[in-house]
């Protein structure tokens, strides 16, 4: 039976559900018997949710106008490169 | 087609004319590609670098190398991954040149067992739905603060694998380490966010 440490070795190939057969049991059987473990799974694959749900959200309340000056020095910067090379 | 569509970006326009149309030099479709990506792509960069002067940078390095480069995209992905690798790689390459300046201890952040290898932590209470959880405000900051808290290596490989979604190979890539090293730092990278997230379940 694996302990609590040996466990955490195993969590992300768990989660993706890359674990041999074997292995997978063991993890399985080591979830069914440790709550403490099995509260920790949960909270650890929460974290992951939370994390790429609070960016994504951030990511989609970016306001739509692009400075101008943005789009000048790099109109500008191309401009330079095109000239340098005729 | 007028100028005007192009610029004001009140319509879309197919990926394959808009490529073409870079791809010819064309100033009206260099404006609508900034307009339509700009912002996305400086919330990108701003995440990577915490700084606003230099995501900017990034940005503008990002359409600079589009441009010059856009004969060579082989379309093998969308406009859009390819500009965000591009934007990765080189807001990568500007953390490189900064100084890191003091970070936690990733051993601090780590699981904690007792002398059975039985963990200590305190478990979380799930008192309210993760929806809710991530719909309050404090909740964006107390994220935002933890990833920023995380030490860089850890981080950028979080950023990388759990919020833009590369692979673990592409991960490694990206970064120049082994596949081996991304996979490690990955599982503490993110044993380190649950910890910094605590605060979220009143822990």
């Amino acid at each position: 039976m694996l302990n609590c440490k040996e466990f955490e070795q195993f969590i992300d190939d768990y989660i993706d559900g890359s674990l041999p057969e074997n292995v997978s049991r063991k993890v399985y059987l080591h979830l069914l018997a440790c709550g403490d473990c099995r509260s920790y799974i949960t909270a650890y694959q929460s974290s992951i949710e939370m994390g790429k749900a609070i960016c994504d959200k951030l990511d989609s309340e970016v306001p739509e106008d692009v400075p101008e000056e943005l789009i000048t020095l790099v109109l500008e910067n191309i401009k330079q490169k095109g000239s340098k090379e005729d | 087609m007028s100028d005007n569509k192009w610029t004001n970006n009140s319509e879309d326009i197919p990926e394959e004319e808009l490529i073409t149309r870079l791809c010819s030099g064309e100033e009206s479709s260099y404006i609508f590609l900034m307009r339509k990506y700009g912002r996305r792509l400086y919330a990108i960069a701003r995440r990577y670098t915490n700084s606003d002067e230099d995501a900017k940078d990034c940005v503008q390095q990002t359409y600079i190398q589009v441009f010059n480069n856009i004969h060579k995209f082989e379309k093998r992905s969308s406009l859009w991954s390819w500009m965000r690798r591009i934007l990765i790689n080189i807001s990568l390459k500007t953390l490189q040149s900064k100084h890191r300046g003091q970070e936690l201890s990733i051993s601090d952040l780590l699981p904690e067992y007792d002398s059975n290898n039985c963990r200590t932590e305190t478990n979380w209470q799930f008192t309210e739905s993760i929806d809710v959880i991530i719909s309050k405000k404090e909740s964006t900051e107390i994220v935002q603060k933890a990833i920023y808290s995380l030490p860089q290596d850890y981080r950028l490989v979080l950023l990388l694998r759990d919020i833009e979604g590369y692979s673990t190979e592409e991960v490694a890539t990206m970064l120049e380490i082994s596949v081996s090293a991304s996979k490690t730092r990955l599982h503490r990278a993110r044993a380190a966010f649950k910890k910094l997230l605590e605060p979220l379940m009143g822990v």
